[in-house]
């Protein structure tokens, strides 16, 4: 009877009983008066339910769904009008875009996690993964692409911005280690017919921040009086343009990176303007006019440290050391803290980089003071800033120990009036090269065009200048090797890997997509890179003016 | 004996039924390409399923993300839609679903907070409190809400199945098959759990409302 009762009270309730039913109903009420009781509660209760009242949607949520709609299609890419299948996948989810961050969060700590874990199998044992590492790089890796990429747009070019904001014209100076060229015929004769054959891996272009300050092309620094010009015996036609550095003033704690300089009118403010703040010496990859004398003094003597520790360690692990060359010293520091907590980014806050600051001897010139009264050509600046601290690893001695090595006098080997004895190394830091920061490093082709590629407009300006300088460093020098009084110039080409590529610097000139490569293949045998941070000082003006 | 019940049901399920042939329609068009067909379904749509998914999840935010999701998986799968079903059907089927997987995800807490009586005036249509509705039932009216709010408290404690057949079936007025056709069970089924959660209501209410 109770079964009976609820389906006929539900019937009534869904407005679907018969008369009949109805009928059956009131006599089962009236026959018990608990039914009736219930039959009153579920009447209430149907009362009650159709008393809630009905929900609207919000006003504007019809605009807000086509939006959404409008917003999928975009990001769906192309899709055509009328084809909702390919749409299928293309609506966004909003609170999926909430979690998006978590789970960005969550991929990087996994392929955090992955790097620290994993062995580094990829970056070890020479001789047997370097063939492997070639091939990878063959069919283009698409994780080291990944890696790379992240690299660039994570660490490096936040430390290269650095550099460039701090109106330091930078310049690397990327060079395979001695085993790179001494090395025997063991991995070369293994790897160069595959390097030859395969492609060196190439380095998107790299994606560089905006500069903060934008400097226009009019306001680009001029073309280097000095760094380029051919010694005054030299027949070369004049420099364009030609600007005489004004004189600078000793640099304070307060400005330490900025020297002030006076500028023309209609250029940049000092201080922190790539325009402005530097003298101007366009430092593009491959140009010789920036292998000052000095400079390659510091990565003679660093190459003779390199040898000794080579001799017991590198052996196993070839070390590729990677210059950056810097004028100002506060950017290259900048730059060094940069690349460390880039690599700590990589690291996710795991300390992985040995880092060797070099401090200023007390006694040697200050190296901020490029003021040209004070730069003593015979002041032992380099060698007592290296106080022959343990290298990184903690094994030979630094880099800047070959102070005893008497310094060339620059202003008679080019004639470019540098100060040669203010050059120095300012941090060594050794860094695992599988941290993507390093591998941006080892691995973006460092020519010309990839620079062009990925620096702000003034630097472009300035590694276009530097190229048309290059050419007519190179064509001197060519006059000069032909000259039989440069005797020596033979020997230094060849230890340098020459003016247009090659050898050992890679990034210069024709040489860099192979130079490129064979770094990519460097680093694919190492475990660590080591980082030397160099400043050298701009150029100064010489007594006579070239051109003139 | 007026059925005031049965011509609101009836009613309802003929609505339903009455936009079947517009829908296909805007859905055709929509599939041609044309977007405002499917701003027009929106429009058409947007109460209806928006008042389900709230009374099923009686959270104002994300019964929106909800009820935009539905329409956007709508736009997306458009083309799936056979129309062998009413548009109104799929969509509600659409809905539900995103409610059952949003509850999968919280279903280690209780699904949706307490709502207060002020929280559920400001959510419902106001028309219910509009002083032009003061006559002789007003004050019967505003004691229904009360009740709506209590009622609407113990309808959030449901089993998802019963809340599913009570919405469906009390506050949008759907039919037994429609709601066979959106939750793909059995007419019976839907039938033994409707009452089952009135059932259910009707014991938790008893002495305070009923």
């Amino acid at each position: 009877m109770t079964d009976e009762f609820e389906r006929l009270i539900h019937a009534e309730l869904d407005g679907e009983i018969t008369p009949d039913e109805r009928a059956r109903l009131a006599s089962l009420i009236d026959a018990d008066p608990g039914l009736a009781e219930e039959a009153r509660a579920y009447r209430q209760l149907g009362t009650i339910l159709r008393a809630v009242p009905p929900v609207a949607a919000p006003a504007g949520f019809a605009d807000s769904v086509m939006g959404a709609a409008v917003m999928a299609d975009s990001a769906d890419g192309g899709v055509a009008e009328g084809d909702v299948a390919g749409r299928s996948n293309a609506a966004p989810r909003f609170r999926l875009v909430r979690a998006a961050p978590w789970m960005a969060l969550a991929a990087g700590l996994l392929i955090a996690v992955a790097f620290a874990t994993r062995p580094d199998e990829r970056f070890q044992s020479p001789g047997t993964t370097e063939t492997a590492a070639v091939d990878r790089s063959a069919r283009g890796d698409s994780a080291d692409v990944k890696d790379r990429a992240k690299a660039v747009d994570a660490g490096l070019a936040d430390a290269l911005e650095e550099g460039f904001e701090a109106g330091s014209e930078l310049r690397f100076r990327r060079r395979v280690a001695e085993q790179d060229k001494e090395r025997p015929s063991e991995a070369t004769a293994d790897a160069a017919p595959q390097r030859a054959a395969t492609p060196a891996p190439r380095m998107p272009a790299p994606r560089m921040p905006a500069p903060r300050k934008k400097v226009g092309a009019k306001d680009a620094p001029a073309p280097p009086a000095t760094a380029a010009a051919p010694p005054e015996s030299n027949s070369a036609p004049p420099r364009p343009t030609p600007r005489p550095t004004p004189a600078r003033k000793p640099v304070t704690a307060k400005s330490p990176g900025a020297p002030e300089r006076t500028s023309p009118p209609g250029t940049a403010p000092a201080d922190t303007s790539p325009a402005a703040g530097e003298p101007s010496t366009p430092l593009a990859e491959g140009d010789d006019t920036a292998s000052t004398p000095d400079f390659e003094k510091v990565l003679d003597d660093d190459r003779d440290a390199t040898r000794k520790r080579g001799a017991s360690r590198d052996a196993k692990r070839r070390m590729p050391i990677r210059y950056v060359v810097f004028h100002d010293v506060a950017a290259a520091e900048r730059f060094a803290a940069s690349l460390s907590a880039a690599v700590a980014r990589d690291a996710k806050g795991k300390s992985e980089v040995t880092a060797e600051r070099r401090k200023p001897d007390p006694g040697g010139p200050d190296l901020d003071d490029t003021d040209p009264d004070d730069t003593d050509p015979d002041s032992p600046d380099r060698g007592s800033a290296d106080p022959g601290g343990a290298g990184p690893g903690g094994a030979g001695p630094a880099t800047g120990g070959g102070s005893e090595r008497p310094a060339a006098d620059p202003a008679a080997s080019s004639g470019r009036g540098l100060a040669a004895s203010s050059a120095r190394i300012v941090a060594r830091l050794t860094i695992p090269s599988a941290r993507p920061s390093v591998r941006a490093l080892l691995d973006v082709p460092l020519s010309d065009g990839q620079w062009a590629a990925a620096a702000p407009p003034e630097v472009r300006e300035l590694l276009a200048r530097a190229a048309e300088e290059r050419k007519d460093v190179e064509d001197r020098r060519r006059r000069e090797t032909a000259d039989a009084d440069t005797a020596d110039e033979p020997e230094v080409e060849s230890e340098r890997g020459g003016v247009g590529g090659g050898g050992g610097v890679v990034g210069v000139g024709a040489g860099a997509a192979a130079g490129a490569g064979s770094l990519s293949s460097a680093a694919a045998r190492v475990t660590t890179v080591e980082i030397v941070i160099v400043v050298v000082p701009p150029p100064k003006p010489t007594g006579s003016k070239p051109g003139r | 004996m007026p059925e005031p019940v049965a011509t609101a049901r009836i009613q309802g399920s003929s609505k339903l039924e009455s936009s079947r042939h517009a829908d296909l329609e805007a859905v055709q068009r929509c599939l041609a390409g044309d977007r405002e067909a499917f701003a027009g379904l929106v429009e058409r749509w947007q109460d209806r399923i928006y008042g389900a998914i709230f009374r099923m999840v009686r959270d104002p935010e994300l019964t929106r993300d909800l009820a935009q999701e539905t329409f956007l998986k709508a736009w997306s799968k458009l083309a799936s839609f056979q129309g062998g079903a009413a548009f109104g059907t799929w969509l509600y089927s659409i809905a539900v679903n995103q409610v059952r997987s949003e509850m999968r995800k919280r279903s280690a807490k209780k699904y949706g907070a307490p709502v207060s009586l002020e929280a559920l005036r400001g959510a419902d249509d106001e028309r219910a409190f509009d002083p032009a509705d003061a006559g002789p039932g007003a004050v019967e009216k505003v004691a229904t809400q009360e009740d709506c709010a209590l009622l609407l408290a113990e309808v959030e404690t449901l089993d998802p199945d019963h809340k599913e057949v009570i919405v469906l079936r009390e506050f949008q007025d759907l039919s037994y098959e429609e709601i066979s056709a959106i939750l793909e069970v059995p007419v019976g089924t839907v039938r033994s759990r409707l009452h089952r959660a009135r059932g259910e209501l009707r014991e938790r209410l008893s002495g305070r409302v009923l």
